[in-house]
């Protein structure tokens, strides 16, 4: 399918995966007792945002949906836009499950609206004892995790990073291909 | 809703393209076969050229271009733009190279989705604006998704040896076989010329839908057709129609503006690459139409 499409000159956009969204939930705890890694309590999901008018619509519906949603989780959450253009939810909730399910629900709301292509991916803030934030992003058109320690400079800290894979390898889908794990640098998260 | 981005007419006639094309070489190949004339000497010299060109793309079309690879400390946002387009299309990030040059242009080039390379002038950078840059480089990322390359050098593969063959098959038959077969040689030489003229008409119409196919990856990618319909506009100096000066001050000029006369007859349309910039700008209204409603 793929070969015939890029033939005939289709450009298909893949669809995007929440299913294993709720690893994190799970890894959080051994983030904590093995890593040392506490959750920040906020956690964000960036799309980008499409110019017409059923996506202002899809999109105000979606944020009805989490509006209710946070009222309900007692979650704190605002909107925003980043240098690039895309559009950022940015979530806050001492409640770690409170934060994915929420995530899970903007993302699948875009998606039943068929605006799933526009997801870019989600992002969960933890910081190490006495050290920086670290971050694990969601891609959404690989359905898998993978970390993000940024440290001053636009540099990373490549070597925590890889450390983070091999302890949690087991436990988290973790993006293979090291090339794909692309920075996110200043986020509003 | 969800296919506004797909166009099967345009699909059907790129189809219809290859195939007359695939006729047109199957049709030389066993015209080839049948007359006695040696010509695989010419073949194999032309196939050698081809795959050298095709295998060194990345680096001949940066080398010809000037252009210069860039990391991600001298272009930090050219990077962080392409690499988000990348994770949204699912491709691997490309090599990202700037061409010195004011004239706004870009470029994707490399044999594979993995050796690719997207290029893009530093007039560009400075013309467009972020959102149409983008939609420029989502542009140049579909060709790299389409594989391009590989098609256009595989559809121009047997037209190139049809070349080979017409420009010097009469040196070559002179030289090796004496006046003996020279009829033979004369009608490999007028059936070389005949395909590759047709051919490179097919590829040249092949070359257009592939572009039209950009355009609706790019608008895919971004979501949004009209700001590559907008930074089009900006590229062939057609912007420049769209005035930016108050109304009440250009008010009383108004007569005397003239509307460029749109050149290119229907001739040149034949001969080119990239379709005409009006047509590709009302394939994109066309696409941002279907979106709203």
């Amino acid at each position: 399918m793929g070969f015939l499409d890029a033939f005939l000159g289709k450009t298909k956009l893949p669809k995007s995966k929440t299913k294993d969204i709720f690893a994190i939930s799970t890894a959080n705890v051994t983030f904590e007792v093995n890593l040392n890694l506490r959750a920040l309590n906020k956690a964000g999901i960036c799309f980008k945002p499409q110019a017409s008018s059923h996506f202002t619509q899809a999109r105000a519906e979606v944020e009805e949906l989490l509006a209710y949603s946070c009222k309900d989780t007692n979650t704190g959450y605002q909107i925003t836009k980043d240098a690039y253009g895309y559009t950022w939810i940015v979530l806050e909730d001492p409640d770690f499950e409170d934060l994915v399910s929420n995530i899970y629900l903007v993302s699948e709301g875009l998606i039943e609206r068929d605006f799933g292509e526009q997801l870019l991916c989600a992002l969960f803030t933890f910081k190490e004892k006495g050290g920086a934030n670290v971050y694990w992003i969601y891609n959404f058109k690989h359905g898998n995790f993978y970390p993000f320690a940024p440290k001053a400079n636009k540099e990373r800290n490549s070597a925590f990073e890889f450390r983070l894979r091999s302890v949690m390898e087991k436990e988290l889908p973790i993006e293979k291909d090291v090339e794909r794990w692309y920075p996110l640098w200043d986020v509003p998260v | 809703m969800k296919q506004w981005y797909r166009d099967t007419g345009l699909q059907a006639r790129m189809f219809l393209t290859m195939f007359l094309l695939a006729a047109v070489y199957l049709a030389f190949i066993s015209f080839l076969a049948t007359t006695g004339v040696g010509t695989m000497g010419i073949v194999v010299v032309a196939g050698i050229f081809i795959f050298i060109q095709y295998f060194y793309s990345d680096k001949l079309v940066l080398w010809s271009m000037g252009g210069k690879i860039v990391s991600e400390s001298e272009e930090p946002e050219l990077h962080t733009i392409i690499s988000r387009l990348c994770q949204i299309a699912d491709l691997p990030k490309p090599r990202i190279a700037v061409v010195e040059n004011n004239v706004p242009n870009a470029f994707a080039t490399g044999r594979s989705k993995k050796n690719a390379v997207v290029a893009v002038t530093t007039g560009l950078m400075h013309q467009l604006n972020h959102g149409e840059l983008e939609a420029v480089i989502a542009h140049e990322l579909s060709h790299v998704k389409n594989r391009d390359m590989l098609v256009i050098t595989i559809a121009s593969f047997i037209s190139t040896i049809a070349f080979f063959l017409a420009r010097n098959l009469m040196f070559f038959g002179m030289m090796g076989r004496g006046r003996r077969d020279s009829g033979g040689i004369m009608a490999v030489w007028i059936v070389s010329i005949l395909v590759w003229l047709v051919s490179f008409l097919l590829i040249r119409a092949l070359s257009r839908y592939r572009e039209f196919s950009a355009d609706r990856g790019s608008a895919a990618i971004t979501g949004q057709p009209a700001q590559l319909a907008s930074a089009l506009m900006k590229i062939s100096g057609t912007m420049k129609r769209v005035p930016t000066d108050d109304l009440r001050k250009v008010e009383g000029m108004n007569a005397f503006f003239i509307i460029p006369a749109v050149s290119g007859s229907s001739l040149m349309k034949l001969f080119s690459t990239h379709p005409q910039i009006e047509q590709r700008i009302a394939k994109l209204e066309e696409m941002q139409q279907k979106m709203e409603f």
